[in-house]
């Protein structure tokens, strides 16, 4: 007992308790680990055949895009992702895009590198807006035939737009209103936000028409950034139409009637 | 959508959440059986933290944990065979890593011979907080749980082996200070472990390996002085 007691002297059975922990959990400590899922490989949407909105891509955006792109946004998705992009559908409805919207961004390789926005202004106002490269790296990353059936379907859409807002063809079929809409939403929207109220560059268009018809908007949108972001081939389509850059007053085109008898309506 | 259930860093996200709840939580780290009426312990505790893969999707999250958790507990028995406790981890800044969490525990021991058991209920909650998703940035992550687990013990002279099984729910809120992201997820877990302990005098000592799910082994130490 006597050796129990010395045992237990302030310092002395606690240096001996210590050792024999440590020698006791020896073996246990070999048994740490924690089994994340770190290196599962990313799901992987196989596309067969020509990609189409029915074949593959409605579900490999939805795998890979609508977990943050959908209407409402949900809790888990950045607070600034676009408040007006819906990627579970393929048109647009009312003031929100759908996937046709961002196909030219699509084409245009968000899915590999940023997209650089600048607006090309005589104003030289340094207007730029950088869209990351999609997904985000925390998200579910693409794997690189799905990049390509991505961007052959986008293709697909914007080569449909092309013509659809061809010089010849506009200047024979007049454009409406309701044309200028979608024009809008797939051009303009992402920046300007909805109805031209401003959006992510605070630039808002909507304010230059409140007071005027169509031919007052239009006025306005010709001296303003409707200006194409660099190497947007559809929007400059829209730009070579209001040549030279630095006299945009003497811009025609219908295209930008039809935006302007658009926003003419808010 | 039900697609948005099977995206691979919703998955990789969910895991870690389960694993770092599990690393917080609230366990028995204590031999089973009664104590004497009026015994107050108080202990340390420290559980080495293992190796994480912070991978999600392509980007590894620049989470750097400190090597080790610690926390401080208290027990109390105010008549024999009731035991009452709570813990407390200090909210002391490690590695720009801050955690503030408590908990609060009962169990009923008893002894039969050389044959010791209890059964415990806890409750736990609390947050981390700290630059987990990018530098300079103060994400949160809090977690809350409950639980109960019963371990049965073989008492050998200054030695306690025992082992137990135990199950609980916890509820796990990120918040990512970047882009106001809020990631919540709710699970039920189980939980299995042995462990030893070590008497002397007012002195005691315990090991603990755990095993929590399929996903995580992790060992506790505890040094207690009771009185």
């Amino acid at each position: 007992m006597n050796a129990g007691a010395g045992c237990c002297e302030p310092g002395t059975g606690v240096r001996v308790a210590v050792l024999a922990a440590l020698l006791a959990s020896l073996p246990l400590a070999a048994c740490m680990d924690a089994s994340t899922l770190g290196q599962e490989p990313a799901d992987h949407v196989v596309i067969t055949g020509i990609p189409t909105w029915s074949n593959g891509i409605r579900q490999l955006i939805d795998i890979k895009c609508v977990m943050c792109h959908q209407v409402p946004r949900l809790a888990s998705s950045p607070q600034n992702v676009p408040a007006d992009l819906d990627l579970r559908f393929e048109k647009s409805f009312g003031a929100i895009r759908a996937a046709e919207d961002i196909a030219a961004q699509l084409a245009l390789g968000i899915a590999r590198h940023d997209l650089v926005y600048d607006d090309g202004s005589y104003t030289n106002a340094g207007l730029k807006v950088t869209i990351r490269r999609m997904p985000l790296q925390f998200a579910t990353p693409l794997y690189a035939d799905e990049i390509t059936a991505l961007e052959t379907w986008a293709g697909g859409v914007v080569a449909a737009q092309a013509i659809y807002t061809s010089p010849t063809l506009s200047g024979v079929i007049p454009m409406t209103a309701g044309d200028g809409e979608l024009l809008y939403k797939r051009y303009c929207q992402g920046c300007h936000g909805v109805y031209g109220d401003g959006g992510p560059v605070q630039w808002p268009l909507r304010g230059y028409t409140a007071g005027g018809g169509p031919a007052f908007a239009r006025a306005i949108l010709s001296t303003n950034p409707v200006y194409p972001m660099n190497g947007w081939p559809v929007l400059v389509q829209l730009a070579d139409q209001c040549t030279p850059v630095g006299a945009p007053t003497s811009c025609g085109g219908t295209q930008l009637d039809a935006i302007a008898a658009f926003l003419a309506r808010f | 959508m039900q697609t948005a259930d099977a995206i691979v860093y919703t998955r990789q996200i969910d895991r870690l959440e389960a694993i770092n709840a599990a690393l917080l939580d609230y366990r028995s780290v204590a031999v089973p059986g009664p104590r004497p009426k009026g015994t107050i312990e108080l202990g340390a505790e420290i559980y080495p933290v293992p190796h994480i893969d912070n991978t999600i999707g392509a980007k590894v999250e620049p989470v750097s944990p400190p090597p080790v958790g610690g926390r401080l507990r208290a027990d109390w028995s105010p008549v024999r065979g009731l035991r009452l406790g709570a813990y407390l981890i200090p909210p002391l800044t490690v590695r720009h890593i801050t955690a503030r969490l408590a908990g609060v525990e009962a169990e009923y021991g008893w002894r039969r011979n050389a044959w010791v058991g209890s059964i415990r209920v806890f409750d736990t909650q609390g947050s981390v907080t700290g630059p987990f998703t990018a530098p300079e940035v103060e994400d949160r992550f809090r977690v809350k749980a409950v639980g109960a687990d019963l371990r049965l013990g073989w008492v050998t002279g200054v030695w306690t082996w025992y082992a137990g099984v135990g199950e609980g729910r916890n509820h796990t809120q990120f918040r990512l200070a970047l882009d106001g992201a809020v990631i919540d997820g709710q699970r039920n877990y189980r939980y299995g472990f042995a462990g030893v302990g070590w008497a002397r005098g007012a002195w005691s000592l315990v090991a603990e390996q755990h095993r929590t799910e399929s996903y995580l082994n992790h060992v506790f130490l505890r040094v207690n002085y009771g009185f």
